[in-house]
């Protein structure tokens, strides 16, 4: 088995659809909330880089203090991978996440079903699942958690602490699915709170808004040509809850790139909105 | 990050495009999803860039980066596939060339994932044991078990399609 092979295997190779102007975007965004969001994050930054023997040096106009380290600093340890990853800044949970979890499950079931064209059935979706093999019912929200991993190399895996639900529809002949993330805000799964530019080859729309409550609701259509459509809106909450609710017209997952099992995904943007503003859904009753 | 660091970055980025998509592409077998493991491979890599420039083997670093993203995709619950109980017919007789092709992929697609990645950057990537035992932080041993083990289910795999 050599290189070759594989190349030959893999035959021709499509046009890429990774944005790289919209990757820095994104991180440049990432960059400057981390920075502009928590400054206390960077004040203790600043003292633990004093304490370890480092200069500050602090340049007028400069966006945040740039950090000398003193020559032949040792290597950052494993345990350093870690320390700029997105993590909540919202106050923890009052209640159990079982609790958390039953209580937005009702109110997604009841907003969802009052929506949704009428003879419409919701079904157990495969992203669902969670762990592997653990199937939950249709909307019915389960707490996806794992711990902080640091790896050496400076990577760092896991963080992931929000819940989650997901169906499928079923009306006549047309199939079609919804999912809905309620999350702390700044962790790993946060609604979107800017648009940015859809992916290459793929068409979207996007607009934001401000909600009656002074929500902030970034709304985006994403189509790719002759594939499913996705239609989702993100609800930023002023109590420190983070919203994302998806509709697909495909029965599986958009990502796949089926053929559109309906015209139009089971939920438009106005009714997603309804269900992500619905004050029930919320972290912070 | 400077702009003359951040031009670095872009070059790379650009340069690589094509062999980091095709290994992504090998290990989960499809374009979009290997497209989005990209695209989260360079956004990590640009935090660390100012870091990760410096180190002797970035390539090494960046496939580590890679296949770390796609296991840890592949524990998330909207990426997990959905087993069908039938294929779908294809719409016209493939050629031979197609079938050898979408014969080998078939066969990597049904390893377990980490066998899958030890397969790939072994074989692929032309990894030794100590750098593919790196990259998926197990030893050097295990990675020769997972290698075997992954070898010995293809050549299963392959008798039984010919019988």
């Amino acid at each position: 088995m050599s290189k070759d092979q594989f190349d030959a295997a893999i035959g021709v190779v499509p046009p890429s659809t990774v944005d790289i102007e919209a990757v820095l975007h994104r991180e440049h965004r990432r960059a400057r909330v981390r920075r502009v969001a928590n400054p206390w994050t960077a004040a203790g930054a600043c003292v633990a880089a004093v304490a370890a023997g480092a200069v500050l040096v602090l340049t007028p106009g400069d966006p945040a203090p740039a950090v000398v380290t003193p020559a032949a600093a040792p290597p950052p340890s494993p345990a350093d991978a870690c320390k700029d990853a997105p993590r909540p800044t919202t106050p923890p949970l009052r209640e159990k996440a079982s609790v958390v979890a039953g209580r937005l499950t009702t109110v997604l079931t009841d907003a969802v079903r009052q929506r949704v064209a009428a003879g419409t059935t919701l079904g157990v979706h495969t992203m669902g699942q969670y762990p592997k093999g653990t199937q939950h019912g249709p909307l019915a929200f389960f707490h996806v958690f794992s711990a902080f991993v640091s790896h050496e190399g400076g990577e760092c895996s896991g963080g992931e602490d929000y819940f989650m639900a997901a169906a499928s529809t079923t009306e006549k002949a047309h199939r079609g699915n919804v999912w809905a993330i309620v999350t702390r805000l700044g962790g790993n799964a946060g609604p979107a709170a800017e648009c940015v530019p859809a992916p290459q080859d793929t068409q979207g729309t996007c607009d934001r808004r401000t909600g009656p409550h002074g929500e902030t609701i970034v709304e985006e259509v994403l189509t790719m040509p002759g594939g499913p459509t996705v239609n989702r809106v993100n609800v930023t909450k002023p109590d420190g809850t983070g919203i994302i609710v998806e509709a697909q017209n495909t029965a599986r997952d958009a990502k796949l790139g089926d053929a559109p099992d309906m015209p139009a995904p089971p939920l438009s943007l106005a009714q997603l909105a309804e269900v992500g503003l619905d004050p029930g859904l919320t972290l912070y009753p | 990050m400077k702009r003359p660091e951040e031009a670095g970055y872009r070059d790379y980025v650009t340069t690589r495009m094509d062999v980091m998509r095709r290994t992504a592409y090998l290990l989960c077998r499809d374009w979009h999803l290997a497209d989005d493991l990209v695209s989260i491979t360079i956004g990590k890599l640009y935090r660390h860039w100012p870091r990760a420039r410096q180190v002797e083997h970035l390539d090494a670093y960046v496939r580590r980066i890679l296949v770390r993203t796609w296991l840890d995709e592949k524990a998330r619950a909207w990426r997990r596939e959905e087993p069908a109980e039938t294929l779908p017919e294809p719409p016209v007789l493939p050629s031979d060339d197609v079938v050898e092709r979408i014969g080998l992929l078939e066969l990597l697609d049904a390893l377990p994932p980490r066998r899958r990645a030890a397969v790939v950057l072994r074989y692929y990537c032309d990894l030794s044991i100590e750098e593919t035992a790196e990259i998926l932080e197990c030893s050097a041993g295990t990675v020769k078990s997972q290698t075997a083990r992954g070898l010995e289910s293809l050549r299963a795999l392959v008798a039984a399609s010919r019988n």
